[in-house]
């Protein structure tokens, strides 16, 4: 692949992994590395992109597992440990203040961000990024059933936390 | 605005029933229209489905991330074909257990099956009956006892020999 082609075929999706990777990590900044690194790796591998039937579904999955990485050298490094289904605690930073959303939808965002990995994972990539569930189970490598539920839980929390916060006012 | 087909939309997509495309009609039906003035339950959804519409515009990475992106990758040369991969050489030790698994279970069951074999014919040769049974052990030792002096003749003639030897020994002995 020359670098030409690179920059029609993969470059483009730079932004919709800057966004998951804001998702994950909470933080502009970190999530620029991340992209960064996940598109350095991807061009060393470039002998290998073609054996990818999804290029943008494999970036995607990149990005994930360099941001797992990351957490369990984290972990690692404090506790000597870590699930991989646990709750991953993110900076204070909003990831949507790269956006000018105002108070009402910063409240959703903060709605989303308390949701468990997956289920913050799953909701993103379907409702955010408009991706099928095939193409989510093959980026999370997540059965497509654990897909649907994710989603589906992710979905009834965030509608109960919405007709709470309705009913009693948001945070 | 068709209000009823927005909000079974709306149902089914808390069901999780809803498509791509209907999700993308909900986007683009509530992205510009305020939620304040909606009552709820249709507020809940439109501060939803406007969240979704503006948290997929950010385009932050722009010109300035690819120059810097780009100069990086034209100083680095072709990464060198990757080894067998983790999970591969997880599989491989799957496999391999499998196969030992399977050569035991195939031994043990031939040597099952000739243990089996060996019971069944000595079965065969065994009698429930006593009258049978002492006919056969008759028969057996009349056998052997008809087959028993066989070669006594000749065992008699390498006896003689044997003395023969022996006394001509002896006389040789008392000459010298």
């Amino acid at each position: 692949m020359s670098l030409e082609e690179f920059q029609k075929r993969v470059l483009p999706v730079k932004n919709k992994l800057f966004r998951f990777a804001v998702r994950l990590t909470g933080n502009p900044e970190d999530a620029e590395d991340i992209v960064q690194e996940v598109l350095i790796r991807v061009w060393n591998r470039r002998q290998e992109v073609d054996t990818y039937r999804n290029v943008e579904a494999w970036c995607m999955r990149l990005v994930k597992n360099r941001f797992l990485d990351g957490v369990k050298s984290k972990r690692h490094r404090t506790t000597g440990r870590m699930a991989e289904d646990e709750d991953v605690p993110v900076h204070t930073h909003t990831p949507y203040q790269v956006t000018e959303l105002n108070d009402t939808m910063q409240q959703v965002n903060r709605l989303i961000e308390a949701l468990p990995l997956r289920q913050k994972q799953v909701i993103h990539l379907r409702d955010v990024e408009g991706y099928p569930y095939q193409e989510i189970a093959e980026m999370l490598e997540m059965d497509l059933n654990q897909v649907k539920v994710n989603l589906f839980r992710a979905r009834t929390a965030i509608r109960k936390r919405l007709t709470d916060a309705e009913n009693y006012g948001l945070e | 605005m068709d209000w009823n087909r927005i909000d079974s939309l709306v149902e089914k997509y808390w069901a999780g029933e809803t498509t791509v495309a209907e999700e993308r009609e909900l986007k683009e039906f509530f992205r510009l229209l305020p939620p304040e003035a909606l009552s709820a339950p249709r507020r809940e959804a439109a501060l939803l489905f406007r969240y979704y519409a503006a948290a997929e515009t950010p385009q932050p990475l722009g010109k300035a991330f690819d120059a810097r992106l780009l100069r990086q990758l034209e100083a680095r040369p072709l990464a060198p074909p990757s080894t067998p991969r983790g999970w591969l050489v997880n599989w491989l030790k799957v496999a391999a257990c499998l196969l030992m698994v399977a050569a035991t279970v195939l031994v043990s069951r031939n040597e099952y099956r000739k243990a089996a074999e060996t019971r069944r014919l000595t079965a065969l040769e065994t009698y429930d009956d006593p009258r049978r049974a002492y006919e056969a052990t008759k028969k057996a030792l009349l056998l052997v006892s008809a087959r028993l002096n066989t070669g006594k003749a000749y065992a008699g003639e390498i006896r003689r020999m044997g003395e023969a030897e022996a006394k001509v020994r002896r006389e040789a002995g008392s000459k010298q």
